[in-house]
This record gives C-alpha cells, sequence and structure tokens, in this order.
C-alpha cells in the first residue's frame, strides 16, 4: 500500500515538472501552487481531492490537467477525463483517442459517454464511437453501440420484476420447432438497417438452418465457427389467445450464445445483450403486445457472437404465464 | 327484533346493541339458573296441560304417550337412539331431485286440538354436516301448510313452527304461524347461534290472544302482539314433525329428541325473565378499564302483573338492591345499565342478578342471570412479534408471538352502497368471540382489512367499478382502480370507519392492517380528474410524452438530456414524477383515509400499519399518514438484504408524520422457484422434504436465515418484528400453498422470542438510532430517469453496496433526494451514491457544496458526470458473497481514516451495527458465516446453513465496560489505542447485544411504599446505579417478579428498561387482593445484579 502511494507520488510529481514552463509557473495562482503541492504530496483520499480541487479551477490548471489523463490514480484519471469537454470544448476530442485506450473501462466508460453526447455528431466522433463499439469490456461496448442503435424497449418481465411477489405459473407452453428456420450471417451489422426483421422481407436466399444447436453444428459448411452478427428468421403459429387471465405471454430462450434481439411482426420485442456472460443465460421476451393469436407471426431473432461458439443453441419456448 | 315492536326505553340504536346475544353468556345464565338439558319429567310428562308428547323411546318410537297422535314416519327419516333422551327423530332436510317428504306425520283425527294459550316446544339438534349445507328453512312442527294467509279460508288454520337458516351469519331464527281463520299472523324470534351438535330445548308459546314468545334454553329470545287477535282455529292438515305438511322442501337437518304440544307457557322458564349481556359482546377485559356496563333486560313472562319486584344485583365483589316496582303483563321490557367492575384483581367473576316478585295471586315469582367475565392483567410494554396469518392461540404462544392475524373484512361493500359509515353491525360476532379468547390469552390481534384491494378485486364490485378504472393516455379505460378519486377515497373513510364503529370497542385490536400490497397496481392515469389534479399540483398541463410506465424513462432516449445528468427542479418528467409518487395515483391518500376511519381522534385506539412500504421508489409518503409502516423481505440469497430493507424503512419514516414509526416483517415462506432448481432426476438423490413434498411451491426458511434475519431487525429502532407464511412454520398436515419443510424453524423462532425478543424487547423500543457518519444516497431522480429502484431487494447494485457497507462495518444511513433537500449533508462525512445517474440541480449543488467542505463521495461508473466522484467502485452485478465482501475491504480501505466505524471485526463474516442512548452503545453482533447446505444449498443458489465463527470485536472508544446481554455478564476486554477490543464465539446464525456503558453497573435499588391500601395505586421505584450511586446513562433491562401473600405472582411481573438507569412501576392494588407482605424483586440482565423490597398492602 505505501509503495504504491509513494511511486503514484512520485510520477504526479514528475508529471507536473516536466509539463510545465517556468513562466506558467510563474503565472499560476496561489491556489493552484498549494493543490499541486498537494498532489505532490499526498496520498489516497486527500490526493484525490486536490485533483477534483484542480480540476474545478480555470485555463491555468490545463496543463495540470492533461497531465491527470494519465495518473495512475484510476479515480484520479477518470475524473480528468471527465472534466475535459467542459475545459477544452471541441479540442477535447483530441485526448479522446487516448482514452479510448486507458486499461481501465471505467475511465473509457467516460469518454464514450461524452462522445455520446458531442454535438454535433462529427465524423470523428462517430469513428471514435465505433472504435468503441468493438471493446472488450461489454458494458463499454454495449454504450458505444448503443449510439447506434434504434430499438428500444423499456420492459421487464415478469421473472426479472423483484417486486413481483407471486408465483409465476406457466398456464401454456409450446416448444418452437428446432426446424423450419431461415438463417444468414451479418458481417457488417447493418441487418436492423436493412430492416431483416421486416415481415415482408425476403428470405428465400437465406439457408435453412435449424435451433437447438450451435450454428457451427447446425451449419458446419456455410458458417463454421462464426463471430459476428447473424440472424434467425421463423413463422410461428400462435395459438388461440386465451380464455383465461394471464399476465404475460413470451418466448422463453434457454439460452443463445451469446447476445440476442428479438423482433415480432416487425416490431421490435427486446434483447437479452450482456456481452459474452450471456451465452448460457435463460432469458424471457414479451411478444404478447405483438402477437397475431391464432395466426401466423415472423419471429426475427439477431444474434450477436463476440467469441467461440454462438447461435440458439437451446431450444425455445412459447409460454403464457400468470 | 320483531318488525311491530313498541317504543321502548331505549333508543332504537341502543337496541340494537342488544340483538346479538352471546350465546356463551346466555349458555351460563340459564345454566346458572337451574336449566337442564333433560327429558321432559313429572307433570311436563303427567300434566293436565300437556295435549301431546312424543319421545320415540324405545318399544314406543312413535307413540303420543299423552294424546292419540300416533305418528307414522315418512321418506328417510328414522327414530335413533340417544344417549341422552333414549331416543331421537332424525329429520332431513330437502335434496333436490328427491322429491319425497321426510319426517314423521299424525293423523289430523288424532292431532291435538289448540284451544286458548298454548305452547309448542321440542328438543333440538341441528346436524354438524347435513347433506344440503345451504338449507333454507327447517319444520319442527307443522299443521297449517301455507304459512301466509291465503285467500281460502281453511288453509288459515293451526300452527306451525319452524327455523330459518341464516347462513351467511351462521344463526338461526325461530318462526311461528298461528292460524286465525281469516289470517294467520307470523312471529319471528331473534337470531341465535346455530350450534349444530347440541341439544337445545326450542319453544314457541301463544296466548291465544296476539301474544307470542320464543324461547330458546328457557331464555326468551324474541316476543310479538298482534294487537286483537284470538286464538288458533282448528284446522283439516295432518300435524307433522321435522317436516312442512305437504311439501318436501323444508325438512329439518337435524333430531327431534322430545316434543311436546300443552297449555299455557313451555318448561324451564322462569316467569321474570332476566337477560345480562355485554353490549358489545365482550366478557374478558383488562383490569382497570373503565366505562363499561353490562345492560340488563326483565321482561314479564306472567299473563298478570308482576308488584313489587326487586332485584339483588352482586357485581362481583360487592351485593346492591334495586327496586323495579310493578311490571304489569305484556309491558316493554325494564332495561337498566349496570356498571361492570373492572377493578377486581387478575381472575374469573360472575355478575349475578337476582330478581324477585309478586304475583296477582300473591304467590312469589323469581328470575335470574348471570355474566360470567374474565379480568385479565394489564401487559406491560413489549415488542410486538406479530404473526402476519393464521395460527391458532397455542401455537401463537408456544412461538413467542405476541399478535396472530383477524380478518375484518364484513362490511366494506355495505359501506359502499351505503356511500356514508354504518354504525354497529352484528356481523363481527364471531370474530367478537375470538378477540374474546384472544385478550384471555394474554395476546393482541393484528386486524386486517382491505377496502381497496377488494375495490379492485372483489366480483361485487365489477359493476361500480367500471367508473372509477384509471385511463390510458387515449381515454381508454384500464383494468387498475384509480385510487385518487374523491368517491373512491371516500369509501376508504367510511369502510374503515365502519369496521372501527363495530369493533373500537376492542381495545385487544392492536394493530390494523389496511390495504398490504395494493399499491403494487399503481398505473398512470389520464383522466380529466387526473390532469386537473396534476395541473393544481404542479402547473404541468400534461403527462409529458415520454412518459410510457409508472416505472420511469431512461434518460439516455431523451433527446438533448444534459451532458452533466444534473436536470433542472422544474424538469416536466420529473415533476410528473415526484407527483404520482408523491401521492398523485391517490394510493397514500386512500390509506390517509382509511387511517382517519381507524384512528381518528375518538373513533378506535388502533395503530395502522400499511406495508410493503419500500416496494416502490425513494419517495416520502408512501404509506400516507398510517401509524406504522413496514416492509417484508425474502431472506435470500444474501440475508443481508433484510438490513437494506430495514434501513430503507427508517428512510421513509423520516419523511412521515412525527408519529410514523417502523417495523420489519421476515417472510417464513420461500419460494421454491428462486432458492432451488428443478428436482434432480435420480429420486435417490431428493431430501426429506423433497421426497414428502415433491410439488410445493413455497418452502420453508430456514433456522439460520431466520435468526440472522432477526438480528438485523433488532439492530435497527423498529417498533415490531413481524412474520408471515404461518403455513410454512406449523404443519397443517397437508400440502399445498406455503408447505411446511423445516422442523427446526418454529423451535428456533421460539428460542429467540423467549431468549431475546421478550426480555430485551422493552429495552430496544427505547434505544434510538445512533446517528450516522456515512449515508447512502437511493436518488429518486436516478430511479426515475435511470433505474435503480430496490422494491428493498438486492435485485441491483444499489442493494450489494448496502451490504458490502454493512459487511465493512460501516453503518450507513439511506437517505433520499429529499432528504438532502431538508436536511442537508452535514451530519455525514461520506456520501455513497450507488447507481446515482442523474440528479436534480438543487440536489446537486447541496452536494457539491457538502462536498468542497470536505465531504466524501463515494460512487460507481455510473454517476452523473455533473458530480465528482472521491471514491469509485464499479456496480456489483450480482450477490456473490465474494465480491461484496471483496468491495466491502476496498471501502474500509478507501475510507481508511475518513470514516472509522465505532465497532468494527476482524472479519467481515461478524456483521455489526450499534445503536447508542446517552453515553452508552448498543452494539448488535452476528454471525453471518454461511455455506451451501443439504436442505436446498445443493442447488448452489443459496448459502443456507450456518457455520460456526470465531470473531475479534473492537469498539472504538476509549473506556467502557461491555456486557454480553444474552449471557448476563460482563465481557473481559483489552484496551488499546482508544478502542476496548474482545473475542467472540457464535454458534450458526448467532447474534448478540452488548451493551457499552461508561461507568460499570454497581447495584441495583428498589423502593417500593411501606404499605399500599387495597384499591390504591403505589409505585415502586427502581434505580440501576453506578459506583458513585448516581443512575447509569444508559437502557438497562430488567426482570421484575414477586408475588402476593398468597405466592400469586403480581400482575407487574414481567421485563422492563430502566431509562437513563431509572423505572418508575406502578402497582395498582386490587379491592379483593390479599393483605399482608407483597414481595418485589428486581434483577438487571446485563451482569445479574439484584434487588428486593416488600410493602405492606392493608
Amino acid at each position: 500500500m505505501l509503495n504504491r502511494c509513494v511511486g503514484m507520488m512520485l510520477g504526479a510529481a514528475m508529471l507536473l515538472a516536466s509539463s510545465m514552463t517556468p513562466s506558467a509557473l510563474a503565472a499560476e495562482s496561489a491556489q493552484l501552487q498549494e493543490l499541486r503541492g498537494k498532489l505532490a504530496t499526498s496520498t489516497g483520499l486527500p490526493r484525490r481531492q486536490a485533483a477534483r480541487q484542480i480540476l474545478a479551477l480555470g485555463a491555468e490548471a490545463n496543463d495540470v490537467v492533461l497531465s491527470l489523463l494519465a495518473d495512475q490514480d484510476l479515480v484520479v484519471r477518470r475524473n480528468a477525463h471527465r472534466n475535459l469537454r467542459a475545459r477544452f470544448g471541441d479540442q477535447a476530442l483530441a485526448y479522446y483517442e487516448k482514452g479510448l485506450q486507458d486499461a481501465e473501462a471505467m475511465v473509457r466508460i467516460v469518454v464514450v459517454e461524452d462522445l455520446i453526447a458531442w454535438q454535433p455528431r462529427t465524423e470523428q466522433v462517430v469513428a471514435l464511437l465505433q472504435k468503441a463499439t468493438k471493446d472488450s469490456d461489454n458494458e463499454v461496448r454495449k454504450l458505444a453501440a448503443d449510439a447506434f442503435w434504434d430499438f428500444h424497449r423499456d420492459y421487464l418481465t415478469l421473472r426479472k420484476r423483484p417486486q413481483w411477489d407471486h408465483n409465476i405459473e406457466v398456464k401454456q407452453q409450446q416448444e418452437l420447432p428446432t426446424t423450419g428456420w431461415r438463417f444468414m450471417t451479418d458481417p457488417g451489422r447493418n441487418g436492423h438497417v436493412e430492416k431483416w426483421f421486416a415481415p415482408d422481407f425476403d428470405d428465400s436466399a437465406w439457408h435453412a438452418a435449424t435451433i437447438g444447436k450451435w450454428w457451427h453444428e447446425a451449419l458446419p459448411d456455410t458458417v463454421g465457427h462464426y463471430e459476428g452478427v447473424a440472424w434467425y428468421r421463423f413463422d410461428f403459429t400462435a395459438p388461440p389467445a386465451p380464455d383465461y387471465e394471464y399476465n404475460e405471454a413470451v418466448l422463453h430462450f434457454h439460452a443463445v450464445d451469446e447476445s440476442t434481439w428479438v423482433w415480432v411482426n416487425g416490431q421490435y420485442a427486446g434483447e437479452l445483450d450482456i456481452g459474452t456472460a450471456g451465452w448460457n443465460v435463460p432469458f424471457d421476451i414479451e411478444i404478447g403486445s405483438f402477437l397475431n393469436w391464432g395466426g401466423k407471426n415472423k419471429i426475427a431473432v439477431r444474434v450477436l457472437n463476440a467469441a467461440g461458439a454462438g447461435g440458439i443453441y437451446k431450444p425455445v419456448e412459447f409460454q403464457v404465464l400468470k | 327484533m320483531f318488525a311491530n315492536r313498541k317504543k321502548s326505553r331505549l333508543s332504537s340504536r341502543r337496541l340494537s346493541w342488544l340483538a346479538p346475544l352471546c350465546f356463551l353468556a346466555g349458555l351460563w345464565s340459564i345454566l346458572a339458573f337451574g336449566f337442564e338439558i333433560r327429558p321432559f319429567q313429572g307433570d311436563e310428562v303427567t300434566g293436565n296441560n300437556v295435549l301431546a308428547l312424543w319421545q320415540f323411546q324405545p318399544g314406543a318410537e312413535l307413540v303420543d304417550s299423552k294424546g292419540e297422535a300416533t305418528l307414522e314416519l315418512c321418506g328417510r327419516s328414522l327414530v335413533t337412539t340417544d344417549s341422552t333422551f333414549g331416543g331421537a327423530l332424525e329429520c332431513f332436510e330437502f335434496i333436490p331431485g328427491v322429491d319425497k317428504p321426510n319426517g314423521a306425520r299424525a293423523d289430523r283425527k288424532t292431532a291435538p286440538v289448540i284451544d286458548g294459550a298454548f305452547s309448542i316446544e321440542a328438543w333440538v339438534k341441528l346436524k354438524e354436516t347435513p347433506d344440503n349445507p345451504d338449507w333454507n328453512v327447517g319444520y319442527i312442527v307443522d299443521k297449517m301448510y301455507v304459512p301466509n294467509t291465503h285467500e281460502r279460508g281453511y288453509l288459515n288454520k293451526d300452527y306451525h313452527f319452524s327455523l330459518r337458516h341464516h347462513k351467511g351469519a351462521k344463526k338461526v331464527s325461530l318462526r311461528a304461524g298461528i292460524g286465525l281463520g281469516a289470517e294467520v299472523i307470523n312471529f319471528t324470534s331473534e337470531q341465535v347461534e346455530y350450534a349444530p351438535g347440541v341439544w337445545r330445548l326450542m319453544a314457541f308459546y301463544y296466548n291465544g290472544a296476539g301474544t307470542g314468545m320464543f324461547f330458546v334454553d328457557g331464555r326468551l329470545v324474541g316476543k310479538q302482539t298482534h294487537e286483537g287477535k284470538g286464538a288458533a282455529a282448528a284446522g283439516i292438515q295432518p300435524l307433522m314433525l321435522g317436516e312442512r305438511c305437504g311439501s318436501i322442501h323444508s325438512g329439518l337437518p337435524g333430531y327431534l329428541a322430545q316434543v311436546r304440544i300443552v297449555k299455557g307457557l313451555p318448561s324451564q322458564i322462569k316467569l321474570i325473565n332476566l337477560d345480562l349481556q355485554h353490549p358489545f359482546q365482550r366478557n374478558v377485559f383488562e383490569r382497570l378499564e373503565e366505562g363499561h356496563t353490562l345492560q340488563l333486560r326483565v321482561s314479564n313472562l306472567a299473563e298478570q302483573k308482576i308488584t313489587n319486584l326487586a332485584l339483588t344485583i352482586h357485581d362481583g365483589l360487592t351485593s346492591r338492591e334495586e327496586r323495579i316496582g310493578d311490571l304489569p303483563p305484556n309491558s316493554e321490557p325494564v332495561l337498566l345499565s349496570l356498571p361492570l367492575r373492572c377493578d377486581g384483581k387478575v381472575g374469573d367473576y360472575t355478575c349475578r342478578v337476582d330478581a324477585r316478585g309478586v304475583n296477582a295471586d300473591g304467590q312469589a315469582v323469581t328470575g335470574g342471570a348471570v355474566f360470567d367475565y374474565k379480568l385479565c392483567r394489564r401487559l406491560p410494554e413489549f415488542m410486538p412479534v406479530v404473526m402476519w396469518g393464521g395460527g391458532s392461540i397455542d401455537q401463537l404462544l408456544s412461538t413467542g408471538f405476541t399478535h396472530g392475524l383477524h380478518w375484518l373484512d364484513h362490511l366494506d361493500y355495505a359501506a359502499w352502497e351505503a356511500g356514508e359509515p354504518l354504525g354497529y353491525r352484528e356481523r363481527y360476532h364471531e370474530t367478537r368471540q375470538s378477540l374474546n379468547q384472544v385478550m384471555a390469552a394474554g395476546l393482541r390481534a393484528l386486524g386486517k382489512m382491505s377496502p381497496g384491494a377488494y375495490f379492485k378485486s372483489q366480483p361485487e364490485y365489477a359493476k361500480v367499478r367500471e367508473d372509477y378504472l384509471c385511463h390510458d393516455r387515449q381515454g381508454k379505460p384500464t383494468r387498475m382502480v384509480n385510487f385518487s378519486l374523491p368517491r373512491v377515497q371516500q369509501f376508504a373513510f367510511d369502510a374503515a370507519r365502519t369496521m372501527a364503529n363495530s369493533l373500537k370497542m376492542y381495545p385487544v385490536i392492536d394493530i390494523v392492517l389496511t390495504d398490504s400490497e395494493f399499491r403494487d397496481g399503481s398505473r398512470l392515469s389520464f383522466r380529466a380528474e387526473d390532469i386537473a389534479a396534476l395541473r393544481t399540483a404542479t402547473g404541468l398541463t400534461e403527462v409529458p410524452a415520454a412518459i410510457e410506465g409508472k416505472g420511469g424513462v431512461k434518460y439516455a432516449r431523451l433527446p438533448d438530456f444534459p451532458a452533466s445528468r444534473i436536470i433542472p427542479e422544474d424538469h416536466p418528467i420529473l415533476v410528473y414524477y415526484r407527483w404520482l409518487w408523491g401521492g398523485g395515483d391517490g394510493y397514500p391518500g386512500f390509506l390517509t383515509q382509511a387511517w382517519k376511519g381507524l384512528n381518528a381522534k375518538g373513533t378506535a385506539p388502533w395503530k395502522v400499519v400499511w406495508d410493503p412500504v419500500v416496494r416502490c421508489p425513494s419517495k416520502w409518503g408512501s404509506g400516507g399518514a398510517v401509524d406504522l409502516i413496514g416492509h417484508w423481505t425474502y431472506v435470500y440469497p444474501d440475508p443481508l438484504v433484510m438490513g437494506l430493507a430495514a434501513d430503507e424503512v427508517l428512510a421513509m419514516c423520516k419523511g412521515g408524520p412525527s408519529y410514523q414509526e417502523p417495523t420489519k416483517m421476515t417472510q417464513i415462506i420461500w419460494y421454491r422457484s428462486g432458492t432451488t432448481g428443478p428436482l434432480p432426476e435420480d429420486k435417490s438423490t431428493w431430501n426429506e422434504w423433497e421426497k414428502r413434498l415433491p410439488d410445493a411451491k413455497f418452502i420453508t426458511i430456514p433456522p439460520d436465515m431466520l435468526e440472522i434475519a432477526l438480528w438485523q431487525k433488532l439492530s435497527r429502532a423498529v417498533k415490531a418484528v413481524m412474520y408471515h407464511g404461518s403455513g410454512s412454520l406449523w404443519d397443517k398436515g397437508k400440502p399445498g400453498g406455503y408447505d411446511f419443510t423445516h422442523p427446526g424453524t418454529q423451535p428456533r423462532l421460539a428460542e429467540l422470542t423467549r431468549k431475546v425478543i421478550k426480555p430485551f424487547g422493552p429495552m430496544l423500543l427505547k434505544v434510538p438510532e445512533r446517528k450516522a457518519n456515512i449515508a447512502m444516497l437511493e436518488s429518486f431522480a436516478s430511479q426515475m430517469f435511470y433505474g435503480g429502484t430496490t422494491h428493498g431487494t438486492m435485485a441491483n447494485p444499489v442493494g450489494r453496496m448496502h451490504a458490502a457497507l454493512a459487511r465493512a462495518h460501516l453503518q450507513p444511513e439511506i437517505i433520499y433526494d429529499e432528504t438532502i433537500l431538508r436536511d442537508g449533508l452535514d451530519q455525514f462525512t461520506v456520501l455513497v451514491m450507488p447507481m446515482c445517474a442523474v440528479l436534480s440541480a438543487d440536489v446537486a449543488v447541496r452536494i457539491q457544496a457538502w462536498q468542497a467542505k470536505g465531504g466524501v463521495i463515494v460512487a460507481d461508473e455510473m454517476l452523473a458526470p455533473g458530480i465528482t466522484p472521491d471514491v469509485l467502485l464499479p456496480q456489483l452485478q450480482d450477490n456473490d458473497k465474494d465480491k461484496i465482501i471483496a468491495c466491502s475491504k476496498k471501502l474500509r480501505q478507501e475510507l481508511d481514516g475518513v470514516c472509522q466505524p465505532l465497532a468494527e471485526a476482524d472479519t467481515a463474516d461478524a456483521v455489526l451495527r450499534v445503536r447508542s442512548f446517552g453515553t452508552s452503545d448498543y452494539l448488535f453482533a452476528f454471525n453471518d458465516k454461511r455455506t451451501y447446505g443439504d436442505y436446498v444449498g445443493q442447488y448452489r443458489k443459496v448459502m443456507e446453513k450456518g457455520l460456526p465463527l470465531s470473531a475479534q470485536i473492537r469498539i472504538n472508544r476509549p473506556q467502557g465496560t461491555v456486557y454480553d446481554l444474552l449471557a448476563g455478564k460482563a465481557v473481559a476486554t483489552k484496551a488499546a489505542d482508544g478502542s476496548l477490543a474482545f473475542a467472540a464465539d457464535f454458534g450458526p446464525g448467532e447474534g448478540r447485544i452488548y451493551l457499552v456503558t461508561e461507568q460499570p453497573l454497581a447495584r441495583v435499588q428498589v423502593t417500593a411504599p411501606a404499605e399500599v391500601a387495597r384499591g390504591k395505586r403505589g409505585v415502586i421505584e427502581i434505580k440501576v446505579l453506578d459506583a458513585a450511586g448516581q443512575p447509569v446513562d444508559a437502557v438497562v433491562p430488567l426482570q421484575i417478579q414477586g408475588s402476593d401473600p398468597e405466592g400469586q405472582p403480581l400482575e407487574i411481573v414481567g421485563w422492563y428498561a430502566a431509562v437513563a438507569g431509572k423505572l418508575s412501576v406502578p402497582i395498582d392494588i386490587a379491592p379483593n387482593d390479599a393483605v399482608g407482605a407483597w414481595k418485589v424483586q428486581v434483577r438487571e440482565l446485563a451482569s445479574g445484579l439484584e434487588a428486593a423490597d416488600g410493602f405492606n398492602v392493608r
């Protein structure tokens, strides 16, 4: 602990010394000088508090703030990145690319958040955000990807509601056939732009596929160990509408490897997007709101496989819940 | 009672109080005055006044032993043997599809001829399980056929006598008719208890001149006069017993043992009929309750004037005389109110009234009645241990519960229909009976009513409900009720006041729970009334378009959302949600109206409780104006969820009315779906309960988790601990619903109530919360624009951060945005801000100003960019205990030197919490070391099995004496570096309370008055002193024992708390208490010091 703190102090002092000219030092206010001193000599919370107070100072602190972008203390570094837009205006973009390479996701998230809020969204901003969509950390990736994603539904399924204090009864269930699905990879990740989810989309050129297997097992010759986005489409004949009280009709996915987005009859129904950790997580997508009860329904499922095997490799059930 | 009763001395409302005749009191009063369950005897059999008598004796089963009306059995009826009467006629009610009459028939030529005054009396026993439980009318005797005036005069003759079944009220009324030739006059008694399986003597007397009277077991239960009418006319119908003649639809579902038709009055009645009852059916009272009276009704049953009528009234302690004077025949009863004495000592009492007078022949006539009642001890202040559910008195007592649940939803629909509160109603008769039993057992009742929940779900409201629904944005009604509408809110008051009007005289109802859980149904509503209310309260003229549900929006989807994520106070979405959750949805207002109906001054002496109060965003006022708010918690997967929810209830309380207090509930049930997985295919691996109850949906909380939960509740300043799920606590012997799957849970709870809650409960009620130096913000703005509402669970990172703080031995106070706006942050040195993604401007400004003065902000990656954190901890994405402990260690490391806990341990498995009084601290410590057991642990969802734990505990205060309260002794401590350290060994799930005092307890002093007269009050003064003779600056738990000269325990024995080292205990000596030397012993429970004193009672 002691060694780490001493190291941080030395590092900060060296950074400050290398970045300041004599005239700049002379122009420093007494407050900044005092804070720089604290920054150099203190550890832990007092040091962070000094850094925070520096961030509140005006342009005189610009150089110090830039030095803080490389501070060894994650909190100081993150707070300094958060300070860039307000301090440097449009020039802040110049520091973001490096910020996206920070070792800590908590720093990279700050950069992505600021990029998302950036107006106008210039090509440079878009490029940085797109870069972030490939981030190794799922939260960073998801945050960046969300900036390009127009499909949202705020709906918490019954099984996920912490306040739902009743036993959930499956009143009706029907496993979807494993065969009869259509499948296509989407390496350009623009299937949603081309409306591959639309009911009238022509998928005749797609592959016939099965679910219940990873796609490298279901389509070994055409897909193999594909990593990226792919789509499934299926014609689902729904049962007649229940004549009893129920709370929710869902597609219950026993698991999809890894992230999943679902449309029903062209309408966005929901997703499970928790990154690679989602590969074996069962989940529900509420579809009753969009369903043509007793008739044909077009189900479209977009799957992102970021690593290893991918696809709808476990059963999918239609369930009516009470 | 009777429809055409003449105006009496009492108002009609007071008379209505007399109607609900208490079965037990009535039975006792009759039995005490010579009533017997026996065959007719002597003159009752052989007297000249006997016209017919059927006794169903072996060998003469169908014989009329006085007349000639031999019977013939009909249908399924038969003569059975009976141990009391020798034989009986079994009769049958109508069963659809069976079209043959039952009963027994006598030919019209042999049936007795009635002339003038006569009586029909019969010993009747109704069946406990009739074939048709919905039977409506059961005839005892019929010789009329058509029981109402008929256009054909020959049908308006003779008589009938029957019972009408009031199924809903579980009562019967007696009915009779007399055919006068031109018309039929009918009589109906008051309703009496439906008592199947019991022989009862039922009689109807007609005086031949328009007056009829009913008797049950010798007691008058109805009298009515049709002015100017005469004797019954002789008809042509046969006589039927147990069935209506000429019908198959009115059979009696029971037995007739002896049936008699006589001239004059029936047997076993007193000519002076006394009826003595408590007007509200109470027969159990606490000592020194005031203002109770008994209602005495004196009736003259003789057909002549009674003169010199006098009463001797023995009130249980003294006797007195009261003269009535003369009582004419057929006069209205004399009604008297007799004061009921409750100043006697604890015990059983009888109030007895004897009446005597003289009839016109100069003969003495008498009557009498008794009222038996019980006086209970007044209970010292105690910590309520409430079973929010069913349970027998024995089950409740043996587990240590102080309260059981009593359902009081009887009259809500009637109140809705009336549109105003209803007055006293009989319908609570059974409830009243059980409330008497509860008080006699030394228990209290948790009443439950749900007018709101009923209104939104019960079929009888279906039609009216349509006018009071929420509307969607398009103006279309939804399924959900709009509880903000004035008529609906008025209903809350009306239903509650109606219940209060019928039961407020029962102080054994201590707490009333109203509309538990109903706010789950809260919805947006776009009715014109809603928009008008919104406009009035906020100035908004419409609901912002981005709002789709009650749970909030996503800031990321809102255009032009500030990059700082600090929004103005008047942001329309924030304004709307503040209005909605601040009561715009109507639910808190509905609760307030119910509270007013139940608890407004002068109504009922009850506290009103509502739960679950934090199953909503973090906004004050969720419970409206109720007295107590609570929340139930499922204690899995991490039992520290109990501490989270308890602290949230405390936070909610801070914004309620000044009197509002917190309670906390443990769910005895566990959702099986949340704690286990699919059963293994190999049945041999199933454990005991899985084999016994493979389909169980709700299982029993295991004992270690139950205990861990309790310690967290007790470590907070809650005013009651509650439990729900009786079906999983006690084996009900059949599967389904809440299943009983762990036999160790109930004994553990019983042990905890005995060892912890009862002895230390009074102390716990007096020790306040310790002022916290670390706060955890649950931000309403963030919840509405991002998420993070916990609903009292650990389903998101907010709850997990709270658990990490607890494991770090930091003791956070949960605060809301409103807390900051009202109270500021100056109390705190650290502010923890989990999931605080969006803040309102005023909140942010206050946080920033506080931080500028040195406050330390701990946050996660979602903190609003406008706030700069000092410590960053990533959100905890699951409930993994190791991750939470790692986070707790990081917290301690980061806050080292900034926020020193008062108490800490060398292991995160020892969870600590401190409350303080004066210079004394109360350290609660419990063992949360657990592993996966074989109850549910095999599914790897919950570590339910506690393990032993040894811990080093340190209290960071330089001096003091530490007492282990459960052990009742001081703990050896080592002082170093300004702290006191000691070792503690815990069993699985075990907890302790350590009292730390500035000075050691040196002695206990008890001072009793030298002498107290019977009927007077004395005061016992108790002090717990330090070595300097000063009362200790602590709340010290005490036990008081003592006895009177006869060895009977004193009323005041029990558990107490000496606040600031002092306690005054009044003792009220009863007029009938024993004289002589009384003894009082006091023991303090921290170290076992004792003292005693005595006093003389003269």
